[in-house]
């Protein structure tokens, strides 16, 4: 904006845009530096020529981060060329495909500022006929605020902030990664220590000497056919099911219980490498699955080992060359059988006071907890406990609930 | 392959191989659906902090989980490189923020690789970029042109010794002193630019078809409706001695108190007013017979979170400081109390409280006895009566019956029974009002909520239209029945019966009643 005294208050012409601000205009205090500087302030009105003012009030930051999103489709458009009223601020084929944000994560702590006037923004942008849509972003989400190690929001002037980059190169960052991740439900935040993050490096430890098949295979020689069907199921099972927790979690941002997940499944793969079902079909599924669930939560450890499995660039196999479409990254996703993902079911036995009052089919896996509410349901066990209380409820190797009361 | 897992090894090799053979290089492809995944990008105050990592490793994770799904994702970054560290730097050290802020960018970029995100490195923007702010400028421009950004007078934050104004972070502590030399924080009135967001008050209330957490929903829905439309307005608070009965009011008698409304309409309803704890003005006013009480409850304040006080389902708390103010529009004088729900941080720090028309304000007049005045009509037309059967004589049923009046049976306990009666409209309201007069025994009453907000006796309706009325009506009340006696204003009577509960108080638009020159005037 500029200020005569004539004109009044009068615009800045698109085509003299942008206004630099003056390298040499160096603040001393905490006065606007901009006042005093001279050549920046005398200007000539656009309209009448005669002796103006220039604006020296600075536009708010969240002018420039009310439209980052749009800057981002193609940064600096037109840069050095003079702009005109009628310009798009980025290539309209640019801005056609990649519009608007699907979705957008940040903290809550702008909800009245930046991601207010972000939306403003956006409304006011397609009533000037700039964008098509009313809102800039579809979905968001908002994850805690990590506090300093003293519980306190972080900040310079309390030295509680805490750099990444020593841990970073002490455990590398998958672990820092995956811990962040493992923590907690992304939106709960809270304080911060690196108590724990041994645990996430041993389990990268032992998912890459899980996934190394330099030993020998076939560990289980000697095992009955039926036996192995029955491993390999199991293994299959296990699979799919992680498969299909990893998808749902990753889906809601529920990142710590899909770093508990694929710990379980490691834990489970350590053990099973000791059975007839290492080197089975199976086992690769499970294997190259492992990897891609952790791709996206721990990129480098996944993309080296996939190469190592697949790449071929170390080993007997021909060294071929890495290109984009061979990285783990743009493989597709594992999709999960829901029939193998599905528990065995066995049958509860259901005692009250010892003696047998109703079978029921349950999941070979069954909690106890959800046993007990199972065979407290059942009509045949109701009849004989009545409105006696319960006191006590035995529950043995998951075949069997006895609920004893009086 | 018997190697052990050294992550020093792979990380850094990935991350330029990755880089090389261009594997989060943004393509247009019109056979994949895109996905644009954005995370906020960071302030470069020069250093990465496991904030940053927090908020960015997950949305990374999601990002290539959407990728390996099959969209073509899109997940830049940049750098929000404006703002108030970077002069504070500047002026350290004596160079240009400039300098400061790309030497810190070119430091970030390195500890943002070191993450192995998928950034789109090739669409990365940094906004105090000529390039950038080129654009910042043009909407600025585009805005301006369509009446969206204008000057108006506003006061701000502003330190006399740095001779600058101070955005809310830069206003430190309970004494609000300059962040940078100390000096305490003056209010001044300077032209500021504005932006209308105003004009998009509604439809920013509106989250139609997008996903957005409720909170956030909701912190945007009050801070648009707190802001959206409204006044400040003036209150004079006057210490208890002095001026205030009809004594004059001079600058040097009185302290004026700046409040907002969004509801200029009811200012005629305001009966009494609250300050926050800290609201500077509070040690000035109090007289010295509530010192002590007043220090108490400051300190009890000062221990608790903005979020625990502004709780909605919090218990109201509050203490009377023993000063008045006075109403600007009918020179009222009403009590100054100080209560925690009432935050600094927001508007004023002051509020005028006006019980019958928001939900806060009566519960927390209800609490302590302090009087509700409607100002405003409700427009459904709907009053009703509860009146006792043993206050009026016989025949009364079928009179009503006879007026065409809908009544029926209520019983409250330990009280008995009563006439309830639902009135529609005035002329109904002015027919049972005669009717009730004429049927009531001496020394008994009747009330009408609702449409008039009236009593009636033997000798005629009194309305409850201010303080004075208030208390007139319900020292007739304390005459009659020993139990009214704990009641401290008319309307905490009504509200003991809770059949009066929908019709009692309302925050609607209406017809402004109770309000001198005023009363008839729709408001909304």
């Amino acid at each position: 904006m500029i200020y005569c005294e004539a004109c009044g208050v009068v615009p800045v012409p698109y085509e003299d845009l942008p206004v630099v601000l003056p390298i040499d205009a160096i603040p001393s205090t905490g006065e606007n530096a901009l006042k005093f500087h001279e050549s920046f302030r005398h200007v000539n009105c656009p309209k009448c020529g005669g002796d103006a003012r220039r604006e020296t009030d600075t536009l708010d930051t969240f002018m420039c981060s009310s439209w980052y999103n749009y800057a981002y489709v193609t940064p600096y458009w037109k840069a050095g060329q003079p702009l005109s009223r009628a310009d798009t601020p980025w290539d309209p084929a640019e801005g056609a495909y990649w519009l608007p944000v699907d979705q957008y994560t940040g903290g809550p702590e702008h909800a009245t500022m930046h991601l207010l006037y972000t939306r403003f923004f956006t409304k006011a942008l397609c009533d000037i006929g700039v964008v098509p849509f009313r809102e800039p972003m579809l979905r968001l989400f908002n994850q805690g605020i990590i506090l300093g190690p003293d519980g306190q929001r972080m900040s310079k002037s309390k030295g509680n902030v805490v750099a990444p980059d020593e841990w970073v190169e002490k455990y590398g960052a998958d672990s820092v990664r995956a811990y962040l991740m493992f923590i907690g439900p992304w939106d709960a935040g809270g304080p911060w220590n690196f108590q724990g993050i041994e645990g996430v490096k041993r389990f990268l430890e032992r998912v890459w000497s899980v996934v190394d098949d330099s030993g020998s295979r076939g560990q289980g020689s000697g095992v009955s056919d039926a036996d192995r069907a029955a491993q390999v199921r199991d293994l299959r099972r296990i699979t799919h099911r992680t498969i299909q927790r990893v998808s749902e979690d990753i889906e809601a941002f529920k990142f710590n219980t899909i770093i508990s997940a694929l710990m379980e499944f490691n834990n489970y793969l350590v053990k099973a490498k000791e059975t007839a079902v290492h080197g089975t079909p199976a086992w690769d599924e499970a294997i190259d699955s492992l990897l891609l669930l952790m791709a996206p939560e721990m990129p480098h450890i996944a993309e080296e080992l996939w190469q190592r499995r697949h790449g071929g660039s170390v080993g007997d196999r021909p060294q071929r060359r890495f290109t984009g479409a061979r990285s783990i990254h743009v493989h597709p996703w594992p999709t999960f059988d829901a029939e193998l993902a599905k528990a065995d079911m066995i049958t509860l036995v259901v005692q009250v006071n010892g003696k047998l009052r109703d079978r029921i089919e349950a999941p070979a896996d069954i909690s106890e907890e959800a046993a007990r509410e199972l065979a407290l349901a059942s009509p045949a066990v109701q009849k004989w406990i009545e409105d006696k209380p319960v006191r006590k409820v035995i529950f043995a190797g998951g075949k069997l609930i006895n609920i004893v009361v009086g | 392959m018997a190697d052990k897992y050294i992550p020093q090894d792979i990380e850094t090799k990935w991350q330029k191989t990755w880089d090389e053979v261009g594997l989060y290089a943004t393509k247009q492809d019109p056979t994949r659906p895109k996905f644009y995944f954005l995370t906020m990008l960071p302030y470069p105050s020069g250093e990465l902090h496991i904030g940053h990592w927090y908020a960015m490793t997950p949305s990374d994770a999601a990002a290539r989980y959407k990728r390996m799904q099959g969209y073509n994702v899109f997940f830049p970054i940049g750098f929000d490189a404006f703002g108030l560290p970077a002069e504070n730097a500047a002026i350290k050290r004596g160079t240009h923020p400039h300098t400061w802020t790309m030497a810190n960018i070119e430091r970030m970029r390195g500890q943002l690789r070191s993450m192995g995100a998928m950034w789109a490195w090739d669409r990365e923007a940094v906004s105090c970029d000529p390039r950038y702010y080129a654009w910042s400028q043009w909407f600025f421009l585009k805005l301006y042109e369509h009446g969206l950004a204008y000057r108006k007078m506003s006061a701000v934050n502003f330190c006399p010794t740095c001779n600058t104004t101070l955005a809310r972070e830069q206003v430190w502590g309970d004494d609000r002193h300059c962040e940078r030399c100390g000096t305490p924080v003056i209010l001044k009135e300077l032209e500021q630019w504005f932006f209308k967001i105003t004009d998009y008050a509604d439809e920013l209330k509106r989250f139609d078809n997008i996903d957005w957490p409720e909170r956030i929903r909701a912190a945007q829905t009050n801070w648009i409706g707190d802001r959206s439309e409204g006044a400040e307005v003036q209150f004079a608070g006057v210490r208890s001695q002095g001026a205030g009965d009809g004594g004059m009011l001079t600058p040097d008698s009185c302290d004026l108190i700046p409040v907002f409304t969004t509801r200029p309409d009811t200012l005629w309803g305001a009966t009494f007013m609250v300050l926050a704890p800290e609201h500077t003005l509070v040690d000035k006013l109090t007289p010295d017979t509530h010192r002590e009480a007043v220090a108490a409850y400051q300190f009890q304040a000062s221990r608790q979170t903005d979020i625990e006080r502004s709780a909605a389902e919090r218990e109201k708390t509050g203490i009377f400081t023993g000063a008045y103010a006075i109403n600007p529009v009918n020179g009222a004088r009403i009590p100054i109390w100080i209560a925690d729900y009432v935050l600094m941080s927001y508007g004023t720090g002051a509020i005028m409280a006006v019980p019958a028309h928001d939900d806060r304000d009566f519960a927390f007049a209800l609490k302590f006895g302090l009087p509700i005045i409607p100002v405003i009509e409700r427009t459904d037309q709907i009053a009703k009566s509860a009146v006792w059967e043993g206050s009026v004589t016989g025949g009364f049923a079928g009179a009503l019956t006879d007026a065409g009046l809908k009544w029926a049976w209520l019983e409250i306990a330990d009280r008995g029974h009563f006439y309830a009666v639902t009135l529609n409209g005035d002329a109904q309201v002015a027919t049972y009002a005669r009717l009730l007069q004429n049927h009531l025994k001496p020394g008994h009453w009747g009330d009408i909520v609702g449409r008039g907000w009236q009593v009636v006796f033997e000798d005629g309706p009194l309305a409850l239209t201010s303080t004075e009325a208030d208390a007139a009506i319900m020292a007739r009340c304390h005459a009659g029945y020993d139990y009214t006696r704990q009641f401290r204003t008319t309307m905490e009577m009504w509200w003991a019966v809770e059949w009066y509960r929908d019709v009692l108080y309302h925050h609607e638009y209406g017809t402004m009643i109770n309000s001198g020159a005023f009363t008839g005037t729709p408001t909304g």
